[in-house]
């Protein structure tokens, strides 16, 4: 366990709080462009959906990066402890920030009545969220690109905005009011995809 | 030197994985979006119709119709308490302090007649004899009320807004809509035809799509290709070459560009193919060039901005910061677009939008602001790689070199 803390720590000190605090950045700066006071249900959705669930792809992506010089990776995968674990740890560690992250700008909104069910919006635009860290996961695992990483979950939501669920069905993001079906496909996707690209990249190394 | 090195880097991004995967994402939105544009291309106006929306809206909104709109507006906001306003698309609840809202209500007697207390019993009149869920709340402009003191009036509502008010003359233009009729329908289909040259509607409608994925897509490209010497640790083989700094990253530039345009070209063909099968036999006289203008004239300008953004910041941080800085500009010019999403309003987007083989009146009423987007944006661009040359160069030279970040290495040569 100590050990598991120990990277987490190391994690969160060289790598992660970077992302982290860009993503608060966009977060606490965003009642500046977009209102989070007053909203209707239709309101506080879109801000969710396209604004909020944006950090995902911050927070998820970059989960390889540490490794992404080549002797790096070979000296880490020559340890004891597992590549895979280290990886899980990050993704936990991204999870975590998200879930306070979204819980706290979801209680602010409220506070400023606006109008949505706290839990199931919560649980849609977490899922969301893993759906275009997972997408960035598997295409930075797949690729080992970090910027084809960034550019899959970027498209998709380009997509999405351009296609609308007439294209995309199931997998549409957007779809808190419309369908909420979608959120519970997109949240398996991120997952599978999630595991998929760390799979991949550990059989890579 | 520069055509040697320009052909190699055409080679080099014609081999990477995604350049093809920025090809794919071209083709398959292209595809998504416009595909099936053969069957659904304009027909001329029937008489009798059900409606004629495909064919626009009316142009000639008078501004009598601006003014009950924005009345109407005004007072339902003052009423409630509470403004909506769209800086970046989304909506944000506006509310105004008690001297706002006191200069509010004046403003409101000042332009309709009507003293602020008795804004209630207006709006119970009307909503008796309108539908509340399907009619907005229009008022009259009091008499002798012209229309430069209404604007007048309402520039100074837009100051207590701020941005994304809908008090604006253009916002409130492009959110007064009215339904053709069927004299209204031919004159907008003439246009299309005899001004617009059939092509030039679709090509402009062609240029709105890609304008989206141009102001993204490059951005990748880029940055992996920028990113590469570094990776394969090239840089310094490559500072050591007798090429200077200008010709190596102009040389990039161009071929970055080149490439980048090349498919986008290749697709502006479909709309004009599809705009001359669907003619044939008609009286109708194609622009048969409209997809070169606006290729260029519309979308490099977009290409060359994001190209350039990418090399700057990758130059600059030899991270993948420019995605980033051009995901959260793109992002924010998709939102502000989706007001003038119509066309005619085309700004300082970076991305002007025009969803529309339609509204030619629009286009050429917002031609110069366009013209001078775009050239504003080309402009930025050569700034950009002007700067990026710069850093290169420094970086040659060893003065900014370290790890690739900037400014760590600050030591004198005689301290270190």
């Amino acid at each position: 366990m100590e050990k598991y803390c120990a990277i987490g720590k190391n994690q969160l000190r060289h790598n992660a709080w970077l992302h982290i605090l860009v993503c608060a950045a966009m977060l606490l700066f965003s009642p500046l462009v977009l209102g989070i006071q007053n909203l209707d249900q239709v309101q506080s959705a879109k801000v969710l959906e396209t604004y909020v669930a944006l950090i995902g792809i911050i927070l998820f992506t970059p989960v390889f990066l540490p490794e992404q010089n080549r002797d790096l990776r070979d000296l880490i995968t020559s340890k004891y402890t597992r590549i895979t674990e280290i990886y899980c740890i990050r993704i936990l560690l991204s999870l975590t920030a998200a879930v306070l992250m979204v819980a706290t700008y979801m209680t602010v909104m409220k506070s400023g009545r606006c109008e949505m069910e706290f839990g199931k919006y919560y649980f849609g635009t977490m899922a969301e969220i893993i759906a275009f860290g997972g997408l960035g996961v598997f295409a930075y695992g797949l690729s080992d690109n970090l910027i084809i990483g960034y550019m899959a979950p970027l498209v998709y939501y380009a997509a999405a905005i351009g296609m609308g669920a007439k294209y995309l069905k199931k997998f549409y993001p957007f779809g808190m009011i419309s369908d909420f079906q979608t959120k519970y496909w997109l949240l398996a996707a991120g997952i599978i995809l999630m595991a998929a690209g760390v799979i991949i990249r550990y059989k890579k190394s | 030197m520069f055509l040697r090195l320009f052909q190699k880097e055409c080679a080099q991004v014609g081999k990477s994985l995604i350049y093809w995967l920025y090809v794919v994402c071209l083709v398959v939105f292209f595809s998504s979006q416009m595909g099936s544009m053969k069957d659904n291309m304009l027909q001329p106006p029937e008489r009798g119709q059900d409606n004629y929306q495909a064919y626009g809206f009316k142009e000639d909104v008078t501004e009598q119709d601006l003014m009950r709109k924005a009345l109407g507006e005004l007072a339902w906001g003052y009423y409630y308490g509470s403004f909506t306003t769209y800086p970046v698309g989304y909506a944000k609840d506006v509310r105004l302090s008690e001297s706002e809202q006191e200069e509010v209500g004046r403003i409101i007697n000042e332009t309709t007649g009507i003293e602020p207390d008795k804004i209630e019993e207006h709006l119970a009149a009307y909503f008796e004899k309108h539908d509340v869920t399907t009619e907005p709340y229009l008022i009259e402009p009091k008499k002798g009320l012209t229309y430069e003191a209404f604007l007048n009036e309402m520039e100074k509502v837009t100051d207590m807004l701020g941005p994304g008010s809908s008090f604006t003359e253009e916002s409130l233009k492009s959110e007064t809509r009215l339904s053709l009729d069927y004299e209204g329908a031919v004159k907008a289909y003439e246009n299309l035809t005899d001004k617009d040259g059939y092509t030039g509607g679709y090509t402009r409608l062609f240029c709105d799509y890609m304008g989206i994925m141009a102001g993204i897509l490059p951005i990748f490209v880029v940055a992996t290709r920028m990113l590469r010497d570094r990776r394969a640790q090239m840089q310094d083989l490559i500072y050591a070459r007798r090429a200077s700094s200008a010709v190596i990253i102009t040389s990039r530039f161009a071929a970055m560009t080149v490439m980048m345009m090349a498919p986008i070209i290749i697709l502006s063909l479909v709309p004009t193919v599809d705009s001359m099968i669907f003619t044939k036999g008609s009286q109708i006289s194609l622009d048969y060039l409209a997809f070169l203008k606006y290729d260029f004239g519309w979308l490099l300008p977009t290409v060359l901005a994001v190209t350039a953004v990418g090399m700057f910041f990758t130059e600059l941080t030899d991270t993948a910061l420019g995605v980033l800085v051009q995901a959260a500009w793109w992002f924010i010019s998709l939102q502000i677009g989706v007001a003038g999403i119509y066309g005619g309003q085309y700004g300082w987007n970076l991305i002007p939008r025009h969803n529309t083989e339609m509204n030619y009146s629009g286009f050429k009423e917002g031609f110069t602001q366009l013209a001078m987007n775009r050239a504003f944006y080309t402009l930025l661009a050569a700034a950009l790689i002007a700067a990026t040359i710069w850093i290169y160069e420094k970086k040659r030279k060893g003065h900014l070199k370290r790890r690739g970040k900037i400014l760590r290495n600050r030591k004198k040569p005689t301290q270190a």
